[in-house]
């Protein structure tokens, strides 16, 4: 499960992206946020969930959100309103 | 965004607005007319002001999440519509009343813009720090393990 890097859902198809590859999944975002509840997965924006091990930095935005900075390069917008939810699964 | 996150926003927005709004009514004070007196009704009014200038962040809503150049658009949206919003609002109340009063008073809603905007920025950089650096001790731990 860690080597996913964070879970998509583009024209209500969901996607896996890991380091070098995507898969499609018949995944719904709501399945796969309960599949990880607990875990170091948390859901970044209305269509993104994140693995927070994945990430190396984050930095805000100029538009009041913040830019999640993966470890294999990708870039991934993390909404305000979840921000919370990652710095619970950091420990803040 | 949704609606909820929206009318969360406008609600912190608010006092950060207002008290902007009163730093630059005494910086305009001073400058043009220092033996000014208000009423009560004037801090009323600032209120009113700053709902209004809290409102327009209905523009950032959206059921799907924008990218970062649209966000960009919807950014300068705001700004537009505060400004005309706030200049009609100070021309009716006659808190202006040249031409280079006019200048001012715009300069002065780009001032209280700012001012949200960096405290905004300010904090988020923060965080974005303490982020950050959680996320390297967690590296850390779990390259130890």
């Amino acid at each position: 499960m860690n080597d996913i890097f964070y879970f998509e859902t583009v024209d209500n198809k969901g996607f896996f992206y890991c380091q070098d590859q995507v898969y499609e999944t018949k995944l719904k975002l709501y399945e796969f946020e309960n599949i990880t509840r607990g875990s170091s997965f948390f859901r970044a924006s209305k269509s993104v969930i994140l693995n927070a091990d994945r990430i190396d930095f984050v930095k805000p935005g100029i538009s009041g959100r913040f830019e999640a900075n993966l470890e294999n390069g990708e870039k991934v917008i993390v909404s305000r309103q979840f921000v919370p939810d990652l710095k619970k699964i950091l420990g803040l | 965004m949704d609606m909820h996150e929206i009318i969360r926003k406008i609600l912190q927005q608010f006092p950060v607005i207002y008290l902007g709004a009163m730093i630059c009514t005494m910086i305009y004070c001073a400058i043009f007319d220092s033996d000014s007196v208000f009423t009560i009704s004037y801090f009323a009014w600032m209120m009113l002001f700053s709902l209004l200038g809290a409102i327009p962040s209905l523009v950032f809503y959206t059921k799907k999440e924008l990218s970062e150049s649209k966000m960009r658009i919807r950014l300068v949206i705001h700004f537009v519509i505060i400004e005309v919003e706030l200049l009609i609002m100070g021309y009716w109340l006659k808190l202006y009343h040249t031409f280079v009063q006019g200048c001012f008073f715009f300069l002065l809603i780009c001032g209280v813009y700012a001012f949200v905007w960096v405290s905004v920025f300010y904090f988020d950089t923060k965080a974005a720090s303490a982020m950050n650096q959680r996320i390297r001790e967690r590296k850390k731990e779990s390259k130890q393990q």
